[in-house]
């Protein structure tokens, strides 16, 4: 188990980094792809099969299609060489990562050694997930449908001819 | 699974590692395509962590609230992207320095 997640792991962050400094789309969009695959795939380690399957359903499947549909609709050029502007962005924005990792890692660690250790991930039953989302989340879940609905009506409205 | 907190602590540095990916993905990229994927990028970040804290704690709810976000981000990446459709066929371009200016 743990050699499977390793794997996971590492090729889950490779293929994010080809997401954050492919230069064409389309190697980005596969690439992302792929990192959402390797998350399915931990989130099936650690014992959460529901949300794996929406991950491969939803992100992988529907949300993806949609990047690549719009990639090829728009065909963005490979990017031009960057000008010294975009190289001084680009060494603040390591910079600033930089910080914000120490920050997260330094926090995390905190609440990490606060808590008490020996536990099991333990499986989740869909039938659990189904009966909060069900009775004690019922309004956000219905008005979840509502956000859908208003995001496809804005999204036609936005894209289409005038 | 006996070796399972060691899983916890290793997806907490890995739900940071990707969500810093994320970040600089978006400072770095020019293109508003691939700066949008990057933004996907820490949203799956988040999600992880979510999910592990979720586990951790044993809160069957923590699956309904994935899920609750990831509709979210569906409905965000359909507006955004009919966003940058709209762009380009104002701009023919979706560069985003290029588009620095309102009412062009």
């Amino acid at each position: 188990m743990e050699l499977i997640y390793s794997i996971l792991a590492v090729v889950a962050v490779i293929s994010a980094a080809f997401v954050a400094f492919s230069r064409k789309a389309v190697y980005g969009a596969l690439s992302l792809v792929v990192t959402m695959l390797c998350l399915a795939g931990i989130f099936l380690v650690i014992q959460s099969p529901f949300v794996a399957m929406i991950q491969i359903l939803v992100y992988a499947g529907a949300i993806m299609v949609l990047f690549l549909y719009v990639i090829m609709l728009l065909n963005p050029r490979q990017t031009d060489p960057p000008a010294e502007a975009v190289i001084a962005r680009r060494g603040t924005a390591i910079l600033l990562v930089v910080f914000f990792l120490a920050l997260t890692i330094g926090f995390i660690w905190r609440v990490y050694s606060a808590l008490p250790r020996g536990f099991q991930f333990k499986a989740v039953a869909v039938k659990a997930i189904a009966k909060a989302l069900l009775t004690d989340y019922l309004l956000p879940f219905e008005l979840t449908s509502v956000l859908l609905l208003v995001a496809i009506v804005g999204a036609v409205l936005i894209a289409k001819r005038n | 699974m006996g070796e399972a907190p060691a899983f916890f602590q290793s997806n907490l540095i890995l739900g940071i590692v990707l969500f810093g990916l994320g970040t600089l993905g978006v400072l770095w990229q020019r293109n508003a395509l691939s700066v949008f994927m990057c933004i996907e990028l820490m949203l799956n970040a988040a999600n992880l962590v979510l999910i592990t804290f979720a586990q951790r704690f044993a809160d069957e709810a923590g699956g309904g609230l994935v899920l609750l976000v990831i509709s979210v981000a569906a409905a965000e990446a359909g507006v955004g992207l009919a966003i940058f459709v709209r762009i380009y066929r104002q701009r023919a371009t979706i560069e985003l320095d290029k588009a620095n200016e309102m009412q062009g």
